[in-house]
């Protein structure tokens, strides 16, 4: 595994976080408003976004996957205890569980409500499971609550990043903004 | 509806002069489905009530005839919300329009058990010219006719005020039948 920077996480790895970061909070916000809308045009093509959206979430996910497992993250800030550390480890993979998890189960709930996934309208995706009407309803569930989880832990995260930036002023956030080169 | 009455009287008269046509529709295996393109995405639906008057006999189409009355209230594409909305004004508006009918002016055939149906659409008050192509099967329930017919939905009518957007469902459904006759 290569090292990085010590005190930085590698260009790529920075550009995928707040990418990642951006369209899944706004795929949170898009999923939440677009399921109580009544039906409408503007209904189907807000779905038809999010399910674009989350899937180019689980393509950067392939590629943010291979670049970490190649890349290692600088170390902590020293001075962590070591039960904070634990905690940040088991988060960090947590997100990547569900960064994988959610989109996923997406895609799944519709292949079984009977929905393939066309990208952009053009591209039709495989179906992952033959049309069940019971299963999918299961499957949107699934979503849900995969989506309750996911944005428990990036609030869980976000804390953490603002009681680094303005309570233990380590500079963690830095580490995940472009090195400013003097 | 003058000429549906004598057609449809025609077929009943029709068994004695000609031996061999086929006329004895076989409801429960008789079915017509249609699928749309929502976002780029082919959605599929189906009228589950429908009557059919035929006389077909393979040997001398210059005789037969079509008339297929279909109980639009009948119709189903995944779920209540979007059926109720199907059956609302913007779309079928099944309160003024029950029925939708096609009725056969003449049918030619065209070789290979293929067989083409010229005859009149009508579908919320507004009639167009259509050309049926379908093809006729001997199997051991009958005679299976199974045909398509892609209509532009926006020139009967069907998908308008804020759905009249081809962008959100495209304009052109694709309708098929499989009708056995005995
Ligand atoms: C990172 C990716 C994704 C995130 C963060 C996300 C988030 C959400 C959220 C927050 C909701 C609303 C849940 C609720 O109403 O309680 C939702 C609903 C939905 N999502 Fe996703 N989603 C993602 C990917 C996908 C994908 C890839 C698909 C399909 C291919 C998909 C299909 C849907 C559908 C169909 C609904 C509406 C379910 C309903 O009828 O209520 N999502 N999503
Ligand atoms: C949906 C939103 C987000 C997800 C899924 C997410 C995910 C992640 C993951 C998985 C890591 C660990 C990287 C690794 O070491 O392999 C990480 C690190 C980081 N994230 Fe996020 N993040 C999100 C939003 C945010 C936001 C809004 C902020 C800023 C307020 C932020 C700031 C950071 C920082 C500073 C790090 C580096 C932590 C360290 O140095 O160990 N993230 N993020």
């Amino acid at each position: 595994m290569k090292r990085q920077d010590a005190s930085h996480y590698s260009l790529p790895a920075i550009m995928l976080h707040w990418l990642m970061a951006f369209m899944i909070l706004g795929l949170f916000g898009l999923g939440l408003y677009m399921s109580n809308l009544p039906l409408s045009p503007r209904k189907l093509q807000l779905f038809a976004w999010h399910k674009w959206a989350g899937m180019l979430v689980l393509a950067l996910w392939c590629l943010r996957i291979g670049w970490r497992a190649l890349h290692q993250p600088p170390a902590l800030p020293g001075g962590m205890p070591a039960w904070q550390e634990r905690i940040a480890g088991m988060t960090h993979w947590a997100l990547y569980g569900l960064m994988l998890l959610v989109p996923l189960s997406g895609w799944l709930m519709s292949s079984a409500s009977g929905f393939t996934v066309v990208m952009f309208g053009k591209w039709p995706l495989p179906n992952l499971l033959a049309a069940n009407h019971a299963l999918g309803e299961t499957l949107k569930t699934v979503h849900h609550v995969l989506n309750y989880a996911f944005m428990g832990l990036v609030g869980l995260h976000v804390l953490a990043v603002i009681q680094h930036q303005f309570l233990l002023r380590d500079g963690l956030l830095q580490r995940m903004l472009p090195e400013a080169r003097v | 509806m003058k000429h549906v009455l004598v057609i449809i009287i025609l077929c009943f008269l029709a068994p004695t002069a000609f031996a061999k046509a086929w006329q004895s529709v076989q409801m429960t295996q008789s079915h017509i489905t249609f699928v749309s393109t929502q976002m780029g995405v082919a959605v599929p639906g189906k009228f589950s009530r429908f009557t059919a008057q035929v006389h077909f006999d393979t040997d001398a189409p210059q005789k037969d005839s079509a008339v297929v009355t279909v109980d639009t209230a009948s119709v189903s594409a995944g779920g209540t919300e979007v059926d109720e909305t199907l059956k609302g004004k913007d779309w079928f508006d099944v309160q003024h329009w029950p029925q939708a009918q096609f009725v056969s002016r003449r049918i030619r055939m065209l070789g290979n058990g293929r067989y083409a149906a010229d005859g009149v659409l009508s579908i919320k008050g507004r009639s167009h010219e259509v050309e049926i192509v379908f093809a006729a099967n001997s199997s051991a329930a009958g005679l299976v006719l199974d045909g398509d017919l892609p209509i532009s939905r926006t020139a009967f009518g069907v998908g308008g005020g804020q759905w009249a957007d081809p962008s959100v469902v495209a304009d052109v459904v694709k309708i098929h039948f499989h009708v056995v006759v005995q």
